[in-house]
């Protein structure tokens, strides 16, 4: 049965055509707003709130780019999310303990341990980067780069001007790239800072 | 970050060129820049491998299923869903249900945008407008009841009149009672005359104070240091002491007509006329004040005459009731009205007379009053009310004020609070 389908049937009031659409795009929907709010509590709450808000608007949904739509509804959700903790932020992001446990579920287990604790590293440095990034770029940049998406879908996801959306992912990957650098060990030689 | 040599090429332009979203022109300058600047290589290379290690992120699992269920779209705090509405009936009506376009949905609504957010601060917002309110409500009202006490300061005569009278069916009910316990007359006279004026009233004497309509005028000259507000209560039935002041009128009048009511006042009002033509000219004595009771209010003859009638009638009913007919009853009641709507107009040309008089007593050549506007008698009670009242209300009215600004402050404060407090939603 192809999306255009279920997305008939939900559009009907199918909770079970729906359930199909959740089960299609939750890992997407959970892998954008894990890399936006960094949490993954946070993320599953907004995940679950955009699925109901999708339900609830899916009567003005209009077109076939079912992708880009729920993608949109995440993307404010995890807004709103970013928002809600700003006000009751009491701790600053860059204070984050540096080390922390790795993720489960994140783990390959079809790696060698030495080579698994190296990706493993640089990617929980990578997170932690991310981490650092201010909500706005951090979101642009996940959307841009883990995501795939063009700048044309990310001023249409995000409601942003096209010179905002470059700027910030200018801005994200060049702030990223000098927070890794704080730990040029784990990567190449290529990526030592440059000493002119 | 720019290089010296192509200041031109920053970070953004890197950037889409990683992403390929620049020009054939900057494309070109871009990679003859690479090639002669090895700066700008490092900072090209340096960004394409962190998007490489963006790319190589591993998707991130699920930590569960987020298929939503009726029990979950049901103790949502959003709006009913569509599909609580439309699941039962799903198959057989294609046609969704727009949420929150029918009453319930409204209803849900509202009632959920109240429940978002930090309760207490909500109801702490919600009592303090509720004081705010009360507060208004209760300045209102004294200031209604007391003009005078927030407008001390200002030279301008203002006059109110407040009369009630008792309504003829109160008149009628106590006749048909045969008590007549329930009766009662108020009359409620609230005037100010400017600080300075020097007028001339008729005083009747204590014969006229006690009701007396034709006993010897007595013209009397006064100045009035102060602007006071003055309040004369007469309840007829309540008040025994004017029932007292009352009475003899009263007697007076019915042994000597036997005309009813309506009679008694006419004639009352003709004796009012020819005592305040009887008036002697005025002479100014500022700053003197010759009796304790002398009146501080300047009021027409006709109010007088008011006082008078509602005192006498309603104390002939109290005192003889066995003489009161339902005709001076009503007859009584007819005159209180005709002459209540007297005063009004009467009153409002007093004060702006009294205006006129006010600004030529100013240059201390007094000029009397027309022969038509005369001081009433006040007892020295009202008149020691009236002066306790004038001390106590700014005072308190400050008092009201300032909390009437804080509970709407507190208010609005708490408000903001809790709105902040709520999650912003964005349309999607």
């Amino acid at each position: 049965m192809d999306e255009q389908t279920v997305v008939a049937q939900a559009l009907n009031g199918k909770l079970n055509a729906f359930n199909q659409l959740v089960l299609t795009y939750q890992n997407l929907a959970y892998s954008i707003a894990y890399r936006v709010l960094q949490n993954e509590n946070a993320a599953a709450d907004a995940v679950q709130e955009s699925f109901i808000k999708a339900y609830r608007a899916l009567s003005s949904f209009q077109g076939a780019n079912f992708k880009g739509w729920l993608t949109r509804i995440v993307v404010n959700t995890c807004y709103d999310v970013l928002r809600v903790q700003q006000r009751r932020a009491t701790t600053s992001l860059d204070d984050l303990p540096v080390e922390a446990e790795y993720v489960a579920y994140l783990v390959d287990p079809g790696e060698g341990p030495e080579a698994y604790a190296e990706r493993m590293e640089l990617n929980q440095l990578i997170e932690q980067g991310l981490h650092a990034l201010p909500p706005d770029q951090r979101t642009v940049l996940v959307l841009c780069d883990i995501q795939g998406h063009s700048y044309e879908e990310i001023a249409e996801l995000t409601g942003l001007p096209m010179g905002t959306v470059k700027s910030r992912i200018s801005r994200a990957r060049t702030r990223l790239r000098d927070y890794l650098l704080q730990k040029p060990e784990l990567l190449p030689s290529t990526f030592r800072p440059y000493d002119g | 970050m720019t290089s010296l040599r192509y200041p031109q090429i920053t970070d953004e332009l890197l950037s889409a060129y990683i992403d390929n979203a620049v020009s054939d022109d900057e494309k070109t300058l871009i990679e003859a820049a690479v090639v002669e600047d090895s700066a700008l290589a490092w900072r090209l290379e340096t960004l394409q491998y962190t998007v490489t290690l963006l790319h190589a992120l591993p998707q991130v699992s699920v930590p569960r299923n987020f298929t939503l269920s009726q029990a979950q779209l049901a103790d949502a705090t959003m709006p009913a869903s569509a599909l609580a509405q439309s699941v039962g009936r799903a198959v057989t009506s294609p046609k969704r249900v727009q949420p929150g376009r029918d009453a319930n949905g409204l209803a849900q609504r509202w009632r959920n945008f109240w429940q978002i957010g930090n309760l207490f601060l909500r109801n702490a917002a919600a009592v303090s407008f509720a004081l705010f309110l009360v507060l208004s409500t209760s300045n209102l009202l004294l200031n209604g009841l007391t003009p005078m006490a927030t407008n001390q300061a200002e030279a301008p005569a203002a006059v109110s009149i407040v009369v009630t009278a008792t309504s003829n069916a109160v008149l009628s009910t106590a006749t048909r009672n045969a008590t007549g316990v329930a009766l009662a007359t108020t009359v409620v006279v609230q005037a100010t005359t400017p600080p300075t004026v020097v007028a001339t009233q008729a005083q009747t004497g204590g014969a006229q104070k006690q009701g007396a309509p034709d006993a010897g005028a007595d013209a009397r000259r006064s100045s009035l240091p102060t602007q006071a507000p003055v309040a004369l209560l007469a309840e007829s039935a309540a008040d025994t002491q004017a029932m007292q002041s009352a009475a003899p009128a009263v007697e007076q009048s019915t042994a000597s007509q036997n005309e009813g009511a309506a009679s008694s006042a006419r004639q009352q009002e003709d004796a009012s006329a020819s005592s305040a033509a009887e008036l002697a000219p005025p002479a100014p004595v500022p700053q003197m004040r010759t009796q304790a009771y002398a009146p501080q209010t300047s009021m027409t003859s006709t109010m007088m005459m008011t006082e008078l009638i509602t005192e006498s009638s309603s104390a002939a009913i109290t005192e003889s009731e066995a003489m009161i007919t339902a005709e001076m009853v009503q007859s009584s009641a007819i005159v209180s009205d005709v002459v209540a709507t007297r005063i009004t107009d009467t009153m409002l040309a007093t004060a702006a007379q009294t205006s006129v008089s006010s600004a030529t007593v100013g240059n201390a050549t007094a000029k009397p009053l027309s022969p038509t506007q005369a001081f009433s008698p006040l007892s020295a009670a009202n008149e020691a009310d009236s002066a306790t009242s004038a001390r106590t209300t700014p005072a308190f009215q400050s008092l009201l004020r300032i909390l009437q600004l804080a509970s709407a402050l507190a208010a609005l404060l708490l408000g903001a609070l809790w709105w902040r407090t709520r999650p912003v939603r964005q349309e999607i």
